[in-house]
């Protein structure tokens, strides 16, 4: 028996199939938009515009002694696994190679969630400490030297399941800074990959 | 072109057996995020590319759009159409995870599940070009096994 040859019947798509995918395409959004409205947990499809206090708009000049500074309330920490909700919202993560690359771009700001004793002990250059744990205390040292609300900023701490990063950047955003970054390996990865690091207190 | 009729169609055995794998991809993706709307906004929220205001609307659709395609191409219903917004969500999904990837950015993938340990690597854009490449191959091949509705069989 001879084998049967090969029969390339191909045929690019046309108006049906469109059709189709149209037709899928409104079935699926339309039952997906009425399950959400009765469904016990379905969300608000509208989003609501963020009020961003007068005092926190971007490039403003930050008032003296800092009263626009929120003091922190005690947060509890954000879970790291399998949280309800992501902690990390709309906060981009960045891995070693975009934390390097920005860092020899030279154009963001660093700054090092740890406490104070780790941050001697070794940084990255340039960054500046401001410690999660203490963020009343640091925020009139570093807060005068943050004059740009869109500067872009990169913030790390112990990597792993260090939420210190997660929770500066948060309170970051909330006094108005829009380009907040996390480095989230932190500087244990930074030190692994035996990149310039900086000890002592200087930045 | 005019395609004779033979039942041992070595190509549209083939696009069947990839519509069926397509489908059960899709069905199996949506399944963890179906009435997940929530947490689903959260990991589009990490992806960087949708403006706010769709996010939520992205959130509780695009679970049920996998559904229902992943539905039509395993019952063989519109399966071509199906498989023509496979192929488009799979481009979508490949360009947006390569665009963060190159930016450096870490996230959650949320193909599979929306546990926070399913990170994004290269392998991530890898994987959903190859089910393009395979959505592809059905989507041109007008031809399949065990259709639900009328379309042309082989």
């Amino acid at each position: 028996m001879t084998p049967k040859p090969w029969n390339p019947g191909f045929s690019l798509p046309d108006k049906t199939v469109f059709t189709q995918a149209w037709n899928i395409f409104i079935f699926s959004a339309i039952f997906a938009i009425l399950f959400n409205t009765f469904y016990v947990d379905g969300i608000e499809l509208k989003v609501k515009p963020a009020k961003i206090p007068p005092h926190v708009t971007a490039g403003s000049t930050p008032p003296p002694s800092y009263p626009g500074w929120k003091p922190s309330q005690a947060k509890t920490p954000p879970a790291k696994t399998t949280p309800e909700k992501s902690p990390w919202g709309n906060i981009t993560r960045l891995s070693l190679i975009g934390t390097k690359a920005r860092f020899d771009k030279k154009t963001c700001l660093f700054l090092d969630a740890r406490e104070a004793d780790k941050y001697k002990e070794g940084h990255i250059p340039g960054s500046l400490n401001f410690s999660a744990l203490e963020m009343d205390k640091f925020a009139p040292l570093v807060m005068p030297k943050l004059t740009d609300k869109n500067q872009e900023m990169i913030v790390y701490c112990n990597g792993g399941d260090c939420t210190l990063s997660l929770e500066l950047a948060q309170t970051l955003i909330e006094q108005g800074f829009t380009q907040v970054k996390v480095f989230e390996g932190g500087w244990p990865e930074w030190k692994k990959a035996a990149y310039p690091f900086q000890t002592g207190e200087n930045p | 072109m005019i395609v004779p009729k033979a039942s041992t169609d070595r190509q549209a055995v083939l696009a069947t057996l990839l519509r069926l794998a397509c489908g059960l991809v899709f069905l199996y993706a949506s399944q963890d995020k179906l009435g997940e709307a929530e947490k689903f906004t959260g990991i589009l929220k990490e992806y960087h590319i949708l403006p706010p205001v769709l996010i939520p609307l992205s959130a509780a659709v695009l679970p049920w759009l996998e559904f229902f395609i992943g539905a039509c191409l395993v019952a063989g219903f519109k399966w071509r159409g199906a498989a023509l917004l496979f192929c488009g969500l799979m481009g979508l999904y490949s360009l947006a995870l390569s665009w963060n990837l190159l930016q450096g950015v870490e996230m959650n993938c949320g193909c599979f599940s929306m546990d926070s340990t399913e990170k994004t690597t290269w392998l991530s854009v890898l994987r959903d070009a190859g089910f393009f490449s395979m959505g592809f191959f059905v989507l041109v091949t007008p031809r399949t096994y065990f259709p639900l509705d009328r379309s042309p069989r082989p």
